[in-house]
């Protein structure tokens, strides 16, 4: 065990540092002069030069690469053209708001799509099943704009159940201390639960938007795993010996279905994790989806690297943490017995 | 195993009532004390907004960019002008004239005091002018410091010395050296012009010349920082209306009012909030609901869906921007002036008002647009769409076969409508256009490599001289001059006009400049947009002066209208 995961933090490592050296040089083949861009329509040659230098476009592209590891070993990731402000801590601003947007988003989604998916694998056929694939087709062909649109209009603005798109709390309320960056935590830690109630409601459409559509690949990984895992031959010996089907269907069932379900969930997790940037520009959510937005707007290269660096690090952080699941689902894994794939 | 079900029921349980409990609450939390962000303090850590103060409001606005930068001497987004704009206050400002429908526009001819109590302006023996400024001495900065002549000696300073885009424009008004601004006393500052242009009195009202906490930035000058520009990046270091409570460049900035201010018992507001809010129909849709009282950046069309809504009032005057066409010279057959002819007859003008900006603009007529002093409507009415001249233009250049690029930025919905407008036209006189969509920073790199053979974009001059417009962006080997024409008689005409005070004979150099512009077909000027904001049936106080900027210091708003 302890030599499966040594080998995985060695294959994260170098994947982020390839992830690092193919971002650096992708980012500057991308058209579009960041300088031009920040002298603005007063850009006279010597203004675009001046601010080349100041953020070091003008180097060679091997002292530009040479210096930004370097500095990157200690933690800073450039400065914004765009905005002069270190762009580590731009991100790390940003982050907090994408990832409790993420992480709720796919709760909802795994709480729709986990026990619809159970539900249709164990009534094959029935409409229940039907409906479930009703609700994934649905789901799947469902563009995520028009239904955020319309969530905001019904919701918001005819019936005003739901605040509208404009940020993550209102405009008179101050935010929680930090300690996780999550409003919904920070406030119930520090006893603010007029807040964390305020959070969710901001929380609510942007998260409903995102978890009907995310709900929906989760769903059909569960009910394929689920119906393949229920054909098998120790669960058709299990009904034999007359063991209950409730019993059957979550012990022998779900169980067994759980590794590749787990990596839905991951592979959504993981898609979240960049923000997203329509939900984000939709509803005014202050992400790192909108940021990287607007860093390729202006071709900021130093904030578009920094973002792509921080969503490789967390995807593969992802990844270790799902294989550490895989362990805990699977004892083969644990023992040290044939890796579950 | 048999509790894992029931605790997974639990759970889900929890949520759906924690997601129940949220619907169903209306209680808002009480906002707490906040912590200032002025340029004494580091990064700030609250965004919520100002408590109101006895019984004025707070406004609440939706822009539609970022604030990047505060630093208001560098290029920044529209947004982050708006913030600049209320904290730096500049020497005078427009007297503002109540228009009909309650917007405060302001005066091209009447300048009053702001930071300056009084001034005098006299034209000097060398040809220029020279502006005395006697300042208040009331007012101070947000720390409690007063503002003086040398603090205003410093502004002036900077952006001559310092690495900022100001030091571009002053050229403009005949003022290159810091010699030229004296400080006389702590009160009584100095400004000489070494040219007389009727340029130098708007300049005074810009915010890009408000005053500077000196000792603040001298102090918190560094080596590689000696103008502060990256220290003032996320902070404010003025004496105006407002100082920043905080700043959020994704979610939004709090101002609230100087306490230092020397005219606070005018400001008819609390503070002001300003949020980000990209997507222009939710800024709509927020206006309408009446959770936020002013909205900026809402497209022509969606303005026509809320011009029936009584909830939301919307506010639309001329300005003297243009939104032109231009065609670069230096990419054939454009060097060909009957092609060019060709092409400027046959854009749509009137199809361009009516479908992409729904009668929220006038016609440009030329580069001096219809709305400016000195627009000449008689050459102006020339820029008619006629299809027939176009072809027979396109006949005489002997030019078999137009094949262009047309280029519009990705961000701008209205280019990309005219875009495609001007591509069907023109294939009616036989000029075939590719319309070419690019990302900002593309655009913005191709237009300035002088890559483009068509390309739609806009300028807006502040101050709205005509002939600070011409100059930029027409004459030879200026860098806005993207359609690289040069013609040194009507750089001669550009120059005269530039640097005289007669309205008569500026009017006269004026229209003999245009002609020349018009004769050259260099441009199609598509259309000068109205400047428009929609506001909360309630809200008063809007106002508008030369830099387009909105002015929250008159806005107000009560419960009931």
């Amino acid at each position: 065990m302890w030599r499966y995961l040594g080998k995985r933090f060695l294959i994260s490592f170098g994947a982020v540092l390839g992830i690092v050296v193919i971002v650096f040089f992708i980012v500057r083949v991308l058209p579009g002069d960041a300088a031009v861009v920040r002298a603005g329509p007063y850009a006279s040659p010597d203004t675009i030069q001046e601010i080349r230098d100041r953020y070091g476009l003008s180097d060679p592209i091997g002292q530009q690469f040479v210096t930004y590891l370097s500095e990157l070993a200690r933690g800073n990731m450039g400065t914004s053209i765009r905005t002069d402000q270190p762009v580590t801590g731009e991100i790390l601003q940003r982050l907090p708001a994408s990832l409790e947007l993420a992480f709720y988003a796919v709760l909802m989604a795994t709480l729709i799509g986990l026990p619809i998916g159970i539900a249709a694998a164990a009534r094959p056929e029935s409409w229940v099943d039907r409906a479930a694939r009703v609700f994934a087709v649905l789901g799947s062909s469902m563009a995520l704009f028009w239904l955020g649109l319309l969530l905001i209009y019904f919701l918001f603005y005819r019936l005003r159940w739901f605040p509208g798109p404009l940020d993550r709390l209102g405009i008179t309320t101050t935010p929680p201390e930090p300690i996780t960056g999550f409003f919904t935590i920070d406030a119930a830690l520090r006893g603010q639960f007029d807040v964390v109630i305020e959070a969710f409601r901001y929380l609510a459409l942007p998260v409903l938007t995102l978890g009907f559509v995310l709900a929906a690949p989760i769903l059909k990984m569960v009910r394929a795993s689920m119906i393949k895992t229920l054909a098998s031959d120790h669960v058709r010996t299990a009904r034999s010996l007359g063991i209950p089907h409730r019993q059957i269907i979550w012990k022998d069932g779900f169980r067994n279905a759980l590794i590749p379900v787990t990596t839905a969930i991951g592979i959504v997790f993981g898609y979240m994790l960049g923000g997203n940037i329509i939900v984000e520009f939709l509803f005014s959510w202050p992400g790192v989806g909108r940021y990287a937005y607007n860093a390729i707007q202006n071709n900021d290269l130093e904030a578009l690297q920094g973002f792509v660096i921080t969503v490789g690090i967390l995807y593969v952080g992802l990844n270790v943490i799902i294989d550490l699941l895989y362990a805990w689902i699977d004892p083969r894994i644990r023992l040290g017995g044939k890796m579950a794939t | 195993m048999q509790h894992r079900p029931k605790l997974v029921r639990l759970l889900a349980l929890a949520v759906v009532m924690a997601m129940v409990l949220a619907a169903c609450s209306s209680a808002e939390p009480e906002s707490t004390e906040t912590t200032a962000a002025d340029g004494t303090d580091d990064t700030p850590e609250t965004t919520s907004a100002p408590e109101p103060s006895g019984e004025k409001p707070g406004i609440v606005v939706a822009l539609g960019d970022t604030v990047n930068i505060i630093e208001p001497h560098t290029f920044r987004s529209t947004a982050a002008y708006a913030v600049t704009d209320a904290l730096y206050e500049p020497l005078l400002e427009q007297e503002f004239e109540e228009q009909a429908d309650g917007l405060l526009l302001g005066s091209r001819q009447k300048h009053v005091g702001a930071a300056a109590e009084s001034y005098e302006i006299v034209e000097t023996d060398a040809g220029g002018l020279l502006a005395t400024f006697n300042l208040r001495q009331d007012a101070m900065f947000t720390d409690g410091t007063p503002v003086t002549a040398e603090d205003f000696k410093y502004t002036f300073d900077r952006t001559i010395l310092g690495p900022g885009y100001i030091g571009l424009l002053l050229p403009f008004i005949g003022i290159d050296s810091p010699d030229q601004i004296r400080v006389i006393d702590d009160y009584t500052l100095e400004v000489e012009a070494n040219v007389q242009s009727p340029l130098f009195e708007r300049f005074m009202t810009f915010q890009v010349f408000g005053a500077m906490n000196k000792e603040l930035l001298e102090a918190n000058a560094t080596a590689e920082d000696e103008w502060t520009f990256q220290y003032l990046a996320d902070k404010g270091a003025g004496a105006s209306v407002y100082t920043l409570e905080s700043f959020n460049p994704d979610s939004g900035v709090v101002l609230v009012p100087n306490p230092n201010y020397w005219d606070l018992e005018n400001v008819a507001n609390s503070g002001v909030t300003l949020r980000t809010v990209p997507d222009a129909n939710q800024r709509a849709l927020l206006v309408q609901s009446g959770d936020i009282d002013l909205a900026t950046g809402i497209p022509p069309q969606l303005l026509t869906e809320l011009e029936g809504d009584e909830n939301v009032k919307i506010f639309s005057a001329p300005t003297t921007g243009v939104q032109y066409m231009g065609m670069n010279q230096n990419i054939p057959p454009l060097d060909n002036v009957d092609v060019r002819r060709a092409i400027m007859h046959a854009v749509p003008y009137q199809a361009l008002l009516d479908q992409v900006m729904f009668g929220f603009a006038t016609p440009a007529a030329g580069v001096v647009t219809s709305t400016m002093e000195t627009h000449d409507p008689e050459i102006g009415a020339r820029y008619a769409t006629d299809l027939e001249a176009a072809a027979q233009y396109l006949a005489d250049s002997g030019v078999d076969q137009v094949n262009l690029e047309l280029f519009v930025r990705e961000t701008n919905a209205s280019d990309q409508q005219a875009a495609v407008l001007i591509q069907d036209n023109l294939r009616q006189v036989g000029i075939n256009i590719e319309v070419s969509v690019l990302p900002s920073a593309d655009f913005s790199e191709r237009l300035n490599a002088g890559e483009m053979p068509l390309f739609i974009h806009d300028w807006y001059s502040w101050g709205e001289d005509p002939f600070y417009q011409m100059r930029f962006l027409t004459t030879c080997g200026q860098f806005v001059n993207y359609s690289n024409w040069c013609n040194e008689e009507y750089d001669a005409l550009v120059e005269q006009g530039t640097f005289s005070l007669d309205p008569e004979v500026r009017a006269d150099v004026s229209s003999q400049a245009q002609q020349i512009f018009f004769d050259n077909a260099v441009w199609a000027p598509l259309w000068s947009a109205d400047r428009t904001a929609v506001t909360g049936r309630c809200v008063t106080g809007l106002d508008r002066d030369y830099t387009l900027v909105p002015g929250f210091k008159y806005m107000t708003k009560t419960d009931s209208c």
